[in-house]
């Protein structure tokens, strides 16, 4: 990549219509976005594009977080170790990422979405971490009460999966 | 050539008043709750001075407590007024500058070694300070380390520890409970801790007066009284009606997150949550597979997976073999140059600066080191 395009704009807008501004090798963490730019052709230009990229699942409060969380980590290096050790590393979080991540339930799931949606990988595996996390070293009536779930097994059910796990144990 | 470590000197044999154990203490050992947020240990009074703290549920949320900080405080800067020189002005730091002080010091300790130029660690309390294991409780890379240091010790080694080490576990497990209380994670780890921590009073061979055993039951019990009666933060989110929750999520991305739960038990304790998340859990056999990679070798994994076997059962064949990988974010390591205990992360200030290296210590490696001091 450049430096001419270093400094090169990307308009994206959100859900509810509002157009937000994103330097290119930011939103390049999106994969989404990032191929759509290059399958349209529009990384030949070298000027803003006029007609904003429509985010449509994203709203904008979203949107400007997940933009927000690219710029910090735009420059990280590529992991490089296999993903299926580094995925279950959940205690793995980079102290910003701890600070980011304190947010409401809500907020945190739709960031999930949104970076399920624009395929952004490092920011749904570190909201999924947070989630996995949530879980973690809880009984099924705190992990209820975490994500407030109502209880839809029969105390017979109950039994029955109990025994089920136990037979996995010995 | 001697070793000659960055600072051979003693730091002096000033005593501070302390908040958190209720007595005094050389200040060379850097009191843990010489910070901006200190951690609260419900404690029931002993003396005169800590009659506010005689409920502990008072002490984990009334908002005298502030006051009872300042009254430390101020102690502690009346008793190191008179000090000269370094020593003095360490101290004087009360919450307001201690920020600036805490972005000098980097926990670290060293083992005792034969050499008389040389301050070894001496007490398995004095390495708990050192390496400040209670604060680092709060940051999540470091505490699935913490946690299984103190699940060995409260499981196995309560009959050797003294009692001061006990009121530093102790210590160490209220920080534990309060992280989990407030942020609501590891409800059950924590629980599990306390209660092993107080089932374990009760044997024969435990150090410390009748009396102080009392004390920490009930500061166990109060404890588990936190963390098992609050959840004010989830109530609050379940007011938002519009707001999206757990079972709103698609399948797929349930599947991710599943995916990152790295233990057999929490699978099993989520599939008990609800009928979905059991769907998942039972129908996914890739969540399995993915688990089997995490925690086996192939050449291990070649040899129990047969055609006719699910992940599922394959993964409990391979952990009755094989046991579970145990990995940490951060963990303990040991300077081989100058002796030091200290956090991966943190680095440790060392002669050879970055160059000397390092071996990592695992938590049961990491206990028995500081039972035979």
């Amino acid at each position: 990549m450049t430096d001419a395009k270093n400094e090169r704009q990307i308009k994206i807008s959100s859900s509810d219509n509002e157009i937000i501004l994103v330097p290119r090798n930011v939103i390049r963490l999106s994969t989404t976005i990032n191929t759509l730019l290059q399958d349209l052709g529009l990384d030949d230009d070298e000027a803003t594009n006029a007609e904003p990229i429509p985010v449509q699942n994203v709203a904008a409060p979203i949107l400007r977080k997940v933009i927000s969380w690219c710029q910090y980590h735009y420059q990280d290096p590529v992991p490089t170790d296999d993903s299926d050790s580094r995925e279950k590393r959940t205690d793995d979080i980079s102290s910003w990422d701890t600070e980011f991540l304190k947010v409401d339930q809500g907020t945190l799931f739709e960031l999930i979405l949104a970076a399920n949606y624009l395929d952004i990988k490092g920011l749904l595996d570190v909201t999924c971490k947070a989630v996995a996390n949530m879980i973690k070293g809880k009984s099924p009536e705190e992990i209820r009460r975490t994500f407030n779930i109502k209880n839809d097994f029969t105390p017979e059910e109950e039994e029955q999966i109990r025994k089920e796990n136990a037979w996995c144990e010995d | 050539m001697p070793f000659i470590g960055r600072d051979w000197r003693a730091p002096g044999e000033t005593w501070v008043r302390t908040p958190h154990t209720n007595g005094w203490e050389r200040t060379k050992l850097r009191p843990v709750q010489i910070s901006s947020e200190p951690i609260l240990i419900p404690q029931v009074a002993s003396s005169p001075t800590l009659l506010s703290a005689s409920s502990p549920k008072l002490a984990a949320e009334g908002p005298s407590l502030p006051a009872r900080f300042g009254l430390y405080d101020s102690e502690q800067n009346s008793s190191c007024g008179s000090l000269p020189g370094s020593t003095g002005d360490r101290f004087n730091s009360s919450s307001e500058d201690s920020d600036s002080n805490d972005a000098t010091w980097i926990p670290h300790c060293f083992v005792k070694s034969t050499s008389k130029e040389f301050i070894g660690c001496t007490s398995m309390s004095e390495a708990f300070h050192r390496l400040d294991l209670a604060r680092a409780v709060n940051d999540v890379r470091r505490f699935n380390f913490i946690c299984k240091v103190v699940q060995i010790l409260v499981e196995e080694k309560l009959p050797n520890l003294s009692a001061t080490a006990r009121k530093s576990l102790l210590g160490i497990l209220s920080a534990i409970c309060f992280r989990s209380s407030n942020e609501d994670v590891h409800v059950s780890t924590a629980k599990d801790l306390v209660t092993q921590f107080g089932n374990g009073l009760d044997g024969v061979h435990i150090c410390g007066s009748p009396q102080l055993i009392s004390r920490h039951h009930q500061t166990a019990s109060s404890l588990l009284d936190l963390i098992s009666e609050k959840n004010v933060r989830t109530a609050a989110d379940a007011d938002d009606e519009t707001a999206l929750t757990f079972l709103d999520l698609p399948r797929e991305v349930v599947l991710l997150i599943l995916k990152r739960l790295s233990d057999h038990n929490s699978l099993l304790e989520a599939s008990q949550v609800h009928e979905a998340l059991k769907d998942v859990i039972d129908g996914e056999d890739r969540l399995w597979q993915s688990l089997c990679h995490f925690h086996f070798q192939d050449y291990q994994i070649k040899n129990q997976k047969t055609a006719g076997k699910s992940w599922r059962q394959a993964f409990f064949d391979l952990k009755k073999y094989h046991g579970c990988r145990e990995l940490y974010a951060d963990l303990i390591h040991i300077c081989c140059h100058c002796k030091a205990l200290f956090w991966k992360s943190l680095g440790h200030p060392c002669v050879r600066e970055t160059s000397a290296p390092s071996v990592r210590v695992t938590p049961r490696q990491f206990v028995d080191m500081l039972i035979y001091l």
